[in-house]
């Protein structure tokens, strides 16, 4: 099941189908989305990506954090053409979908797989999505939420929500790598 | 006199054929263009779409495809029809399927049918016209090297050069009359002219299409020729699905080559194992190719399955290039270099998102069959009693007796043709922070010092000067006591070029970064190309003894 682990996060999107991650930050959000595949396990994954963008061991160590040892599916696209058959092909399962928009263009196709599909999807940008990027992607989005990098950890920035308006989150850098007070992260295992 | 074909444009109504010795010749053609339409019909309304027939082709994964070959007059038509129509199979360019169809192929005598080894070279002139500069090569220099077929010229003067083809950089090109000229600043593959001559001719696509290419399209264009023979589409691009893969799947998978960590220290005697064209001779031997991988499960791995019921379209265009690339080693260094580089690249291209013929699984698996080939060579040579020093995708450093007996049995478990030269001492050293250097080291080859990852391209003309004259040092010693010995020697030479750093010629002092000349001045870089400016003694000084303690680092390893 879907899921970021931060629960008023999860709280706040739990009835959206397709939820839009997005940041600027490259290192944020790649730490932020291995965790969400941890948490979210067993879960789908649809990586877009010329080389690189997905670190198994990262994982395999979110999923030591939460203790979530399912299967994780992974299907990669490496050429804009790709990536409309590639999330099709994963059927009605839920979804993660690591920046689709990557190469700039066949938007519509993208967004027309991602509408497709009937099971719940977490999409993960590197665009700023307030400039680039697919526009019906962001109105088919049922929440769209900024992730930025503050002075001492991060913010959710509710963007665009059915059930809030925009509002900011933060949280401590420590919270992201599973540090928190109801888990001790990788510390269980001293 | 033998008409030899030199390059070939399109015209309306045919193609122009440009000969040696400046002449021509105007052939009457039509030009093939496929097309997936449900209506031909209306395509015939373009004025200068003669006729079409109807064909049976099928798709790289088998299944067949109607498709309409229109023959127009001119290349126009061609360019109206893409915008507007799928076409497919425009690799080979409709140029190149023209002129097979005619039986012209480019460097061959006009109209020869008959096929040829590879010793076969066209009798035609070749010249290198390059302005030279007080820093060295420059678009704008002064004197000019000439270089026609193989013998070099200085001139301090304007040149005068006449040749079929030429290569020429930058004013360089007003001082050549040529057929074909082709501009080094323009050229994006890392070959000479004869280089690209050789690519025109396995390629059979004019000069003029593959000479400012990348090595990419040659290869494609040697896949192409092979997919268009059996009747497969090429089409413009190819969408792939990658199969459902787990994160282990990919943690086994998503690997290179095997290298291993060498053993740092001087040894003498010592043998390096190379597998001759290792990654393209696994392609062959697995017969890897995008419509092979998971098709059936001839070939069982853990990875993946292969198909041997049809011979793939990449092993079979590479099984000729890899024969002919051994052939052309003993007749022509240059053109079997050229050779070399398209079946470096071919490797990386099975995984590269563009290829046409590739796909990421395919790639997966010459990365695995090349880690067991070595491994499969470790165990021979741990069997043998011969000790295993280093060891680096596909080639191995052994110390031990009986070499020629391992890599005779090394060749007859893997199936893989494998070379082995003797090192009278071999050096592996250590990074600055004492970890072992696995893409370093330097050897005495009978007498000629091999250094790799010691002498960098970016490095001042000084500093390369003092590192190649401190091989040359290396070279007389004979095993690994007489290497360190070397040390004063070394010294000696060292102080020879600080003194040269105070008062050395201009060119001394010139760094290439990325293809620009730069020298060091007092208040930092400048470009070379601005003229003489001064140096900064100190920079120079300080890297030479930098560079010293390195190669000293590595002589008393």
């Amino acid at each position: 099941m879907l899921a970021t682990g931060f629960p008023y996060l999860d709280e706040i999107i739990k009835k959206d189908e397709i939820v839009e991650f997005y940041s600027t930050e490259e290192d944020l959000l790649r730490v932020f989305y291995h965790r969400v595949i941890a948490i979210s396990a067993p879960i789908f994954v649809v990586l877009v990506s010329e080389r690189g963008g997905l670190d198994p061991y990262l994982i395999k160590r979110f999923q030591n954090v939460f203790g979530n040892y399912s299967e994780v599916y992974i299907r990669r696209a490496f050429k804009a053409e790709d990536v409309p058959e590639t999330i099709k092909a994963m059927g009605d399962n839920d979804l993660v979908v690591i920046d689709p928009y990557h190469h700039r263009k066949d938007y519509d196709k993208i967004v027309s797989a991602i509408r497709k599909g009937k099971g719940r999807k977490f999409i993960f940008s590197f665009m700023d999505r307030e400039r680039e990027g697919s526009i019906f992607g962001l109105h088919t989005a049922h929440t769209v939420i900024k992730i930025v990098r503050s002075k001492r950890g991060f913010r959710f920035v509710i963007v665009k929500s059915v059930i809030t308006r925009e509002i900011e989150i933060p949280n401590s850098i420590w919270e992201l790598y599973g540090k928190a007070i109801e888990y001790e992260g990788l510390l269980k295992y001293l | 006199m033998e008409d030899y074909v030199i390059d070939a444009y399109p015209a309306k109504g045919g193609v122009k054929v440009l000969l040696n010795d400046f002449r021509e010749t105007f052939i009457k053609t039509t030009f093939p263009v496929y097309v997936i339409t449900e209506n031909p019909e209306v395509v015939l309304q373009h004025p200068e779409v003669k006729y079409y027939e109807e064909e049976k082709w099928r798709t790289l994964d088998g299944k067949e495809v109607t498709l309409y070959r229109f023959e127009v007059e001119s290349l126009n038509a061609y360019y109206y029809m893409r915008k507007r129509l799928k076409v497919v199979n425009e690799i080979p360019t409709a140029l190149s399927q023209t002129l097979y169809r005619l039986g012209i192929k480019p460097f061959y005598p006009l109209f020869s049918r008959e096929e040829k080894d590879a010793s076969y070279f066209p009798k035609i002139k070749i010249a290198k016209v390059v302005p030279i500069s007080w820093y060295g090569e420059s678009i704008d220099g002064d004197s000019f090297e000439v270089e026609i077929n193989g013998e070099r010229k200085r001139f301090y003067d304007y040149p005068e050069v006449e040749a079929d083809v030429a290569e020429c950089l930058g004013k360089g090109c007003e001082y050549v009359k040529a057929q074909v000229k082709v501009k080094m600043e323009r050229k994006r593959a890392p070959v000479s002219i004869k280089g690209l001559i050789e690519w025109s001719m396995i390629s059979k696509t004019p000069l003029h299409e593959i000479a400012y290419a990348t090595i990419g399209k040659v290869l494609t264009t040697n896949e192409a020729w092979v997919a268009l023979k059996r009747k497969v589409i090429i089409p413009k691009v190819v969408p792939r699905v990658e199969k459902l893969r787990r994160l282990e799947d990919i943690m086994v998978a998503d690997k290179g080559g095997l290298v291993l960590f060498p053993q740092p220290g001087c040894f003498d005697d010592v043998y390096q194992v190379d597998f001759s064209s290792m990654y393209p001779s696994l392609i062959v031997k697995y017969n890897i190719s995008a419509e092979t991988v998971d098709a059936c499960d001839d070939i069982k791995t853990e990875l993946h399955s292969i198909c041997l019921k049809e011979k793939g379209i990449v092993p079979e265009a590479l099984e000729w290039l890899i024969k002919r690339k051994s052939e052309l080693k003993s007749i022509d260094e240059e053109r079997a270099e050229a050779i070399k580089w398209v079946l470096v690249a071919s490797f990386g291209y099975l995984g590269y998102r563009n290829s046409r013929f590739g796909k990421i699984e395919a790639y997966e698996m010459v990365t695995y069959f090349a880690r067991k080939t070595l491994r499969k060579a470790m165990e021979i040579a741990d069997r043998m009693g011969l000790k295993v020093l280093h060891g680096i995708i596909d080639s191995l450093v052994v110390k031990g007796n009986s070499v020629e007996k391992f890599v005779e049995e090394v060749e007859k478990e893997t199936g893989l043709k494998v070379d082995h030269k003797k090192f009278n001492w071999i050096i592996f050293t250590l990074t600055r922070e004492n970890t072992p250097y696995p893409t370093r080291y330097i050897g005495n080859r009978e007498g000629e010092v091999i250094a790799k990852g010691l002498i960098r391209e970016n490095m001042p003309n000084i500093v390369k000067s003092f590192l190649e004259d401190s091989l040359k040092v290396l070279s007389s010693a004979r095993n690994c006591d007489e290497v360190k010995k070397s040390a004063k020697e070394i010294r000696e030479l060292l102080d020879y070029y600080k003194r040269r750093s105070l008062n050395g010629e201009p060119i001394d002092y010139v760094v290439w970064i990325k293809g620009v000349p730069y020298v060091r001045g007092v208040k930092g870089f400048y470009k070379a190309t601005l003229g003489f400016r001064g140096k900064d003694v100190d920079y120079y000084k300080r890297y030479l003894e930098r560079v010293y303690e390195d190669l000293m680092k590595v002589i008393k390893c």
